[in-house]
């Protein structure tokens, strides 16, 4: 195991302020506080080389729950150990060790080419020259980075400067990598490029994740471990495999049919679903999980011609809207 | 240190994009500095002076102050205003994922090019003062007091920018400070000995002009030791406040 979060607390102090000079020179001597209970008592472990998605409405407490575990934040109570460390005691010891991307925020310098960043990076991490130089090939032919990289990162899409705060991120080979929110505002096809290097990156390296997002493709797509928090405070944690069969409960079928060749037997089968559509040879059927899918099947086969035929599970983002509605 | 030179380096390059930007300012505030010992030189030349004090010791005090202000505003100055700003936009997070001493990032990425111009300036007025008075000066004081005014700089950007991360919005506050240290832009004993005292004792306000002019001078200090330790006490200090804040540093929201 190299995560373990016991009973993280962090509840902010917030100081309602007020406006003009006068309030503004009041409150520096009294102010008024607001807590807000961001995270309310986390308790998780995470093995090596895990994927782990973090899902929640906004303002769940996630961020929060990152920034702690990359010792950004100091918790209000409750421990933190990754990889032997908490973070808090040995800072500068402990971020050698992991990476981290913020979706939002560059760690890259605007007005110089990337490359020039990652050479800082270096300097800063201690890498030694050769295995920086086989890394960073690595890593920019496995995005296809290599022009962009030498251009200022002021004159660079999203999508490019994302990948290369992948590569910032990555250069010292870190065991973790804590990603927030990293495919936001990137195109489908970037996202898939990211997507496919971070399979690639785990393959390789065993890197552990831990990755927040709204997209729950991203969490289809990389990870094999749901989180689902929800007002600070763990509701689900589980394979993704397991949160659909728990929260999946209905399966749909679409039937394009020609005839009917056993009207009784069809609409005993009808009987048991809701319909949803009802056209005269098109159903749209919705059908609880408890039925025998496969005998349904065989039923609808043998009691009409058909022509085209789909089955659908719901995707995982309905089912997460279901829980958020649940839980609000 | 290396980190350090390399944020330097970095810095200068991605300065030197905006070309003639760059340089136009670098032009502009040396001239601008230039001119600054001009009301002295109408002070002294009306008959009126500073007590104690003749015309080339105070042009050797004069160049000495706008160099070390220079220092302090090309080491220090942004500082403040980058600390500010990374607070506000949660900037402050990514250096902390970083494990290099957040100061040492921060003091990288606050240098400021253009103060050089003052540094130049002050440098020029002083030497040109000092080989005019062919003095015999104790070089060694003069410059730990070099080292101390700068370290005593430094203190009162930490001092402010610790309370910048907790009352966010309060940017003035460095011009605050800085019409304070304006305090030091004359010599020490024009004011009242409780000022003196005050600003050599408690806050060393004093080192940043008066004493190094001194030491070059050979005025007779009274206690040399005690304002090289409160300097020091007081760098501790606000080092010590500046850890706490960065402590209780919440992020921005995300
Ligand atoms: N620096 C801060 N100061 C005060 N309150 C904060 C701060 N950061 C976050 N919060 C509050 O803590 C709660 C959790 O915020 P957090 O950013 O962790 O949510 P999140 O799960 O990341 O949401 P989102 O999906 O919108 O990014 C929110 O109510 C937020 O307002
Ligand atoms: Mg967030």
């Amino acid at each position: 195991m190299i995560i373990e979060l016991k009973d993280l607390k962090k509840t902010f102090k917030i100081y309602k302020k007020e406006e003009g000079l006068l309030n503004s020179l009041k409150s520096l001597i009294k102010r008024d506080v607001v807590f807000v209970e961001a995270v309310k008592g986390i308790n998780l472990k995470i093995e090596k080389g895990e994927r782990v998605g973090f899902l929640g409405p906004n303002g769940a407490g996630k961020s929060t729950t990152i920034k702690m575990m990359c010792g950004i934040l100091h918790p209000t109570s409750g421990d933190i150990n990754i990889l032997g460390f908490n973070p808090l005691k040995n800072r500068k010891k402990y971020v050698k060790n992991i990476g981290v991307i913020f979706g939002q925020k560059s760690q890259l310098w605007f007005d110089i080419p990337a490359v020039d960043s990652f050479y800082l990076h270096r300097e800063i991490y201690g890498i030694e020259e050769d295995i920086f130089e086989e890394r960073l090939e690595f890593l920019t032919n496995l995005l296809s980075v290599k022009e962009i990289i030498k251009r200022p990162v002021r004159n660079l899409s999203l999508g490019e400067r994302m990948k290369c705060e992948f590569i910032a991120s990555l250069l010292h080979n870190p065991p973790v990598l804590f990603l927030d929110e990293p495919t936001i505002g990137v195109d489908a096809i970037s996202k898939d490029e990211i997507r496919n290097f971070l399979h690639e990156v785990n393959k390789k390296f065993n890197t552990t994740f831990i990755l927040t997002t709204h997209d729950m493709d991203d969490i289809e797509e990389v990870c094999n471990r749901v989180v689902i928090i929800d007002k600070g405070t763990i509701i689900y944690d589980g394979s993704l495999k397991k949160l659909k069969s728990k929260y999946v409960k209905h399966t749909n079928i679409k039937i394009d049919y020609s005839k009917v060749k056993n009207k009784k037997k069809f609409e005993s089968l009808l009987k048991k679903a809701d319909i949803i559509v009802d056209g005269k040879s098109y159903k749209e059927l919705k059908l609880s999980k408890d039925l025998d899918i496969n005998k349904i099947l065989k039923d609808i086969m043998s009691s009409v011609d058909v022509v085209d035929l789909s089955i659908q599970e719901p995707r995982l983002e309905s089912v997460i809207k279901e829980i958020y509605k649940e839980v609000k | 240190m290396k980190t350090y030179l390399r944020l330097l380096s970095l810095k200068i390059s991605s300065r030197l994009s905006y070309k003639l930007d760059f340089f136009t300012t670098l032009i502009s505030s040396l001239l601008w500095s230039l001119a600054s010992p001009l009301f002295i030189i109408l002070l002294y030349q009306s008959g009126a002076s500073y007590p104690d004090w003749n015309f080339n010791e105070i042009l050797l005090f004069i160049g000495i102050y706008t160099a070390l202000f220079g220092l302090g505003r090309a080491f220090f100055y942004n500082f403040f205003f980058n600390t500010g700003a990374d607070v506000r936009t949660g900037y402050l997070e990514l250096t902390l994922i970083k494990p290099v001493d957040e100061l040492v990032l921060l003091l990288g990425k606050s240098f400021d090019w253009e103060s050089l111009s003052e540094v130049l300036a002050g440098s020029l007025i002083a030497i040109y003062a000092f080989i005019q008075l062919s003095l015999s000066p104790n070089i060694f004081l003069f410059l730990v007091y070099i080292g101390l005014a700068l370290l005593f700089y430094f203190s009162m950007i930490l001092l402010i920018s610790s309370l910048i991360m907790k009352y966010v919005q309060v940017t003035r506050l460095i011009e605050i400070v800085e019409r304070f240290m304006d305090i030091a832009s004359h010599p020490k004993n024009v004011y009242p000995r409780v000022v003196q005292t005050g600003f050599s004792i408690f806050i060393p306000l004093f080192i940043i002009s008066y004493y190094p002019a001194s030491a070059l001078i050979g005025f007779e200090l009274v206690y040399p030791f005690t304002i090289i330790l409160t300097t020091l006490i007081f760098f501790m200090l606000s080092l010590y406040i500046w850890r706490k804040s960065i402590k209780n540093y919440t992020g921005a929201g995300g």
